[in-house]
């Protein structure tokens, strides 16, 4: 008991330490200002970042489950889901960020199908941060990769816990954005309560949460496909 | 820039990220002038190569990897390095020629791999793996790779 509590508590160190190098910083600020969006009501924010961890974690689950049932090799996953994923989640935040702001409607959305659509994206709660989390966990960068595939998996495999271990490194890659998003909300909140302008304060917050979205997409696209340094 | 200007052009990046995306894997020849890596062969009976492999995109860690890797081989195997028995090597695994390494090796991401060579034959190595967890804390990381290359260098096969 004590050695798998141990084992645990790695684990989730090493999920902790994923999320706070700055590889993941471009996903990890587009995850603090979608889960953080809901200013007015904190508890809700708690729930989404719950979700945006949950996401992660199951994404986690299924590749090591795929590695450890030998379907694919670890170099094979590691590199497509280092080069790959990258490259298509700038371009995802791109159209989701325009979407978000209201500059782009989508083909095939008319009229109040279209504004329903955006709104669902932009307002999507619980189900939206959990997807989000899910695909953010896909895109592996190289820390991810030599935490997960070289600390998590032996720990996991060593352990004969190869489901729970790398679900409690995907909740530990999610916490910091958790934190950071309920005190964003919980500080912004406030002052939106002492200028008696809450709602306001959302509405600006999801143009906000578009901008990043954008702004991260380009990140990712200049840096993972143009191959600039930045 | 007006407003459509923006769309148009992020529009354009998701267009080129979508057909980058699409293309296949192949190896990169890193501005198309990257040579691939060549180790000398040695004449000394038994000698330690240390690798440090990477891919054509550099994130901020895996610089700060290469540089207390680099660090913890020159402070403290200086001699070494000077007479050959220790080599230190950068290979950039994406240019061509050079994708053999990821297999040689099971390389699943940027790595320090140390390699015991007798007579020019390859007969021991080592993923240093815990330098991703070690990279918070410089004093530990440094000493992690001095304390796994030592008995590499004392190796005789």
């Amino acid at each position: 008991m004590t050695e798998f509590l141990a084992a645990g508590a790695s684990a989730l160190w090493l999920g902790i330490l994923t999320s706070i190098s700055p590889c993941p910083l471009a996903s990890n600020i587009a995850a603090v200002s979608y889960v953080g969006r809901r200013v007015a009501a904190p508890h809700r924010v708690l729930l989404a970042g719950l979700a945006y961890s949950l996401g992660r974690a199951v994404t986690y689950v299924v590749i090591a489950a795929v590695v450890v049932a030998s379907l694919l090799s670890v170099p094979s996953v590691s590199f497509f889901l280092q080069q790959r994923m990258n490259q298509v989640l700038g371009p995802v935040l791109i159209v989701t960020g325009l979407v978000m702001i209201g500059w782009l409607r989508l083909p095939g959305f008319t009229g109040h199908a279209a504004g329903a659509f955006e709104q669902r994206l932009a307002g999507a709660g619980i189900p939206g941060a959990a997807g989000l989390g899910a695909i953010f966990a896909l895109s592996f960068c190289p820390v991810s990769a030599g935490l997960f595939f070289g600390g998590l998996l032996p720990l996991a495999t060593g352990s004969h816990s190869r489901l729970l271990l790398p679900a409690i490194y995907g909740l530990g890659t999610g916490l910091p954005v958790v934190a950071l998003a309920v005190l964003l909300a919980v500080g912004a909140g406030g002052i939106g309560r002492a200028f008696d302008a809450v709602t306001r304060f959302e509405r600006v917050a999801t143009r906000v949460t578009g901008g990043v979205f954008l702004l991260a997409g380009v990140y990712l696209v200049l840096t993972h496909i143009v191959g600039l340094s930045i | 820039m007006t407003l459509r200007g923006v769309t148009a052009l992020a529009i354009a990046l998701v267009t080129v990220g979508i057909a980058a995306a699409a293309a296949p894997v192949i190896a990169k020849n890193e501005a198309g002038s990257e040579q691939p890596t060549l180790v000398t062969p040695s004449v000394l009976s038994h000698r330690v190569i240390a690798y440090y492999f990477h891919t054509t995109y550099r994130c901020a860690s895996c610089r700060s990897i290469e540089a207390y890797s680099r660090e913890a081989i020159e402070s403290a195997f200086a001699d070494e390095l000077k007479d050959g028995r220790l080599v230190w090597k950068v290979v950039n695994v994406e240019v061509k020629g050079n994708e053999h390494f990821v297999k040689d090796y099971g390389l699943y991401t940027k790595s320090l791999v140390l390699v015991n060579e007798d007579r020019g034959k390859r007969t021991q190595w080592k993923n240093l793996e815990k330098v991703w967890q070690l990279l918070q804390d410089k004093d530990r990381f440094l000493r992690y790779v001095q304390d796994e290359t030592r008995p590499y260098l004392a190796a005789r096969t």
